[in-house]
């Protein structure tokens, strides 16, 4: 499957995520990811998201915040599928678990 | 009496069909070709009329503690993937989860550790492993390495439930997982070589050489594995040494050196929702270990000094070095007919060291010591009953004078049938990171956590059947438990907490070519019902042929809790797998090759064990194994 960047011009998504697959990359407007093999089922798409006009007016250290779409996608063995992250399917993503112990 | 007879025989030489038969109990069973177990009397030969009948000397130290044993084939051959899952599939009242096809993890996604009976869990301190007669586990955090256990040169795993500190000491809380190597009985040279490739790029080798010349023997076992695991992080290498020699300065003396270094290269893969690419570990662990053995008529005395030390990395900075050392001198001595004793002494240190890498941290974790004299009565007033008791006195460094004891009997008041009945009080020592190590928490005034197991068991063995049921209750206090997350976990004792169940197995061989097992176990654990299942089911079936065996066994865990008070209940796993092995004897060659198939999660079915933590679907090792 392929996560493509459709938010909008202002906003980098990076380390998308899809049930057991993940891609450790930054993706700009329009930008997809590299096919990649996750497993069989159901999840939302995970990302950090980082807005860019908020960060010019911040002029801070750059903050890439936990998100997720709201819709769930499902796939199943041997199908393609191509997930956008659009602006109206977004949602911020509480379910990052924290540092853990040894 | 025929069919008696006819069971004992087969309980001491399961010969090629070994691996039938799961959950055997220890009291009864002797594995083929395997060295003189611990004590007990040695083999009598009687004639009777045209039969003659070998009775088997026990391969428990305790005859009236509710045991089974696992031969080591039957580990090799197991469709699980580790050692103490294979042990699970034959004890329903073993919980070993799963960790997919590769190494157990670190941290929350951990899987591996061994609940027996209700205690023990993730990471598991309450279940001690001992190899070859030394306590296994690691210094700090106190749990044995789940992926450490190579099956290639196991000879037995014996497990022992309801605990046993009396007789092994710290950590035998919730019971013990005794594993025994094999050496070859005859002089000789015998190679076994398995190499299996499967899903998911999964490459397994391993090979097994075993000697036996004049008064010399050695074992050697090589086994790697190395795979890229069914999804992102959830890969990881292994590989994994040992070598053992014996010298037999006399009959009845004889000197072992053992070592064994294991190297593992693994990462915790996260949940399928956030999945961890760069949370790896990398662990190197050594034993090392002396034994002096002296044996002659109703006289045993062994000597075992020992040492465990080993390297843990992981990506966050965490280094550390611990070590376990010791010594264990046990005697045994059959000073009347019907009566043994059993005496010891062992003392043992722990300690270790930690530092942050990344932070610079080194939190002071220290050391520990404590030392033990034990002993055991057995006494036959009949040969049909047998009454055990024993006690312990452990002085520790932290904790003083630890006073454990425990009581069990035995009747078998018909052929082939048992009652049985054990008491037993029982000990954990709470781990240097319990106490000291803040990740995420610690508490420096834990108090040691102690049990009383009781349980109660009827069993019927004939030569086709084997029927065991037993109830048990475990009474705990000042059981260790963390709560919360990080910042806000902590880590305290608990009051107190009452088990109890029950477990059946049963056990059909031989029934023409097929045979089969059931085993289940039922237990209400309480409140605190993180990663404790309720009830468990294992199940298998296998047919044996000329030339090919096939099977196929599987699992169903009902009521699997994420949290404490029956809170984020996850589905019922219910997981089937096949196996198909076809075996050549080379006639003349003294060589023998075996393809093999394994065929896991035969259903496809999509369940975990840990949320979050999806199994591999359906997924194949394709071997060939070859004994010369």
């Amino acid at each position: 499957m392929v996560v493509s960047n459709y938010w909008g011009a202002h906003v980098l998504i990076r380390n998308p995520s899809f049930n057991g697959c993940v891609w450790n990359v930054t993706l700009a407007f329009g930008e997809s990811t590299a096919p990649g093999r996750c497993l069989p089922g159901s999840d939302h798409v995970h990302f950090q998201k980082l807005d860019l006009d908020q960060e010019a007016s911040d002029q801070g250290v750059p903050v890439w915040f936990n998100y997720q779409t709201i819709s769930v996608k499902s796939v199943g063995y041997g199908s393609f599928h191509t997930f956008d992250v659009e602006s109206d399917d977004v949602e911020q993503d509480f379910s990052v678990p924290g540092p853990y112990g040894h | 009496m025929l069919a008696t007879i006819v069971a004992i025989l087969l309980a001491a030489d399961p010969g090629p069909q070994a691996g039938l038969a799961p959950g055997t109990p220890a009291s009864q069973a002797a594995p083929a070709g395997a060295e003189p177990p611990e004590g007990g009397p040695a083999d009598r030969e009687v004639q009777m009329d045209e039969v003659e009948v070998r009775i088997p000397r026990p391969v428990s130290k305790d005859s009236t503690a509710d045991t089974s044993l696992t031969p080591g084939e039957r580990v090799r051959e197991s469709t699980r993937t580790s050692t103490f899952q294979a042990v699970a599939q034959d004890n329903a009242d073993v919980y070993v989860p799963a960790g997919g096809v590769a190494l157990h993890g670190v941290a929350n996604g951990a899987t591996g550790g061994i609940r027996m009976r209700g205690l023990g869990g993730s990471p598991n301190t309450q279940v001690l492993v001992v190899e070859d007669g030394v306590p296994d586990y690691q210094g700090i955090f106190g749990h044995p390495i789940a992926d450490a256990y190579i099956p290639t040169l196991i000879d037995e795993v014996l497990v022992v439930k309801g605990g046993d500190s009396v007789l092994y000491g710290t950590n035998a809380l919730a019971g013990a997982l005794v594993i025994r190597s094999r050496w070859l009985g005859v002089d000789g040279v015998e190679v076994d070589g398995d190499s299996a490739a499967g899903s998911y790029s999964t490459l397994r080798e391993q090979v097994a050489v075993l000697s036996r010349s004049g008064s010399w023997d050695v074992a050697a076992g090589f086994f790697a594995l190395d795979t890229k695991g069914h999804r992102d992080g959830a890969g990881g290498t292994e590989a994994i040494g040992v070598g053992a020699v014996r010298y037999r300065m006399s009959p009845s003396l004889s000197l072992v050196i053992r070592n064994k270094t294991a190297h593992l290269e693994g990462n915790d893969p996260g949940p399928v929702t956030h999945p961890t690419t760069d949370h790896w570990y990398d662990v190197w662990r050594d034993t090392a270990s002396l034994q002096l053995d002296y044996r002659s008529e109703g006289v045993r005395l062994t000597l075992t000094p020992y040492l465990n030390a080993g390297i843990h990395k992981l990506y966050d900075g965490f280094y550390s070095r611990d070590y376990v050392g010791g010594a264990i001198a046990e005697g045994e001595v059959q000073v009347a007919p019907g009566l043994g004793l059993l005496a010891g002494l062992s003392t043992e240190g722990v300690g270790g060291e930690v530092e942050n890498r990344i932070t610079g941290d080194d939190p002071h974790v220290g050391t520990r010591w404590s030392s033990s004299v034990y002993g055991q009565a057995t006494w036959l007033p009949t040969q049909a009953f047998t009454l055990v008791a024993g006690a312990r006195e452990m002085v520790s460094s932290a904790y003083g004078s630890i006073p454990l004891y425990k009581a069990g009997a035995r009747w078998e008041f018909l052929p082939g049938l048992h009652l049985r009945a054990a008491v037993a009080k029982n000990f954990r020592q709470p781990t240097l990171r319990e106490l000291y190590l803040p990740y995420p928490t610690a508490n420096p005034d834990l108090k040691p956590e102690r049990a009383l197991n009781a349980d109660l068991g009827v069993g019927f063995e004939s030569a086709h059947l084997s029927l065991e049921v037993s109830g048990y209750r475990t009474e705990a206090t000042n059981l260790i438990k963390y709560f919360g997350e990080f910042p806000a976990a902590e880590v305290v004792n608990i009051d107190r907490v009452v088990i109890w169940g029950a477990e059946a197995s049963l056990v059909l061989r031989s029934l023409g070519p097929f045979s089969a097992y059931l085993s289940g176990d039922w237990q209400g654990v309480g409140r605190y019902t993180r990663q404790n299942p309720d009830g468990r089911v294992t199940f298998g079936v296998e047919a044996t042929g000329k030339l090919l065996t096939v099977g196929t066994d599987g699992e169903w865990v009902h009521d699997l809790f994420m949290s404490d008070y029956g809170r984020d209940r996850i589905p019922d796993v219910f997981v089937l797998n096949a196996s198909a092995r076809c075996r050549w004897d080379l006639a003349g060659r003294k060589v023998a090759l075996e393809p093999y198939l394994l065929v896991r999660n035969l259903l496809d079915r999509q369940y975990a064990y840990v949320a979050g933590y999806v199994m591999p679907g359906l997924n194949v090792l394709v071997g060939l194994r070859i004994e010369v």
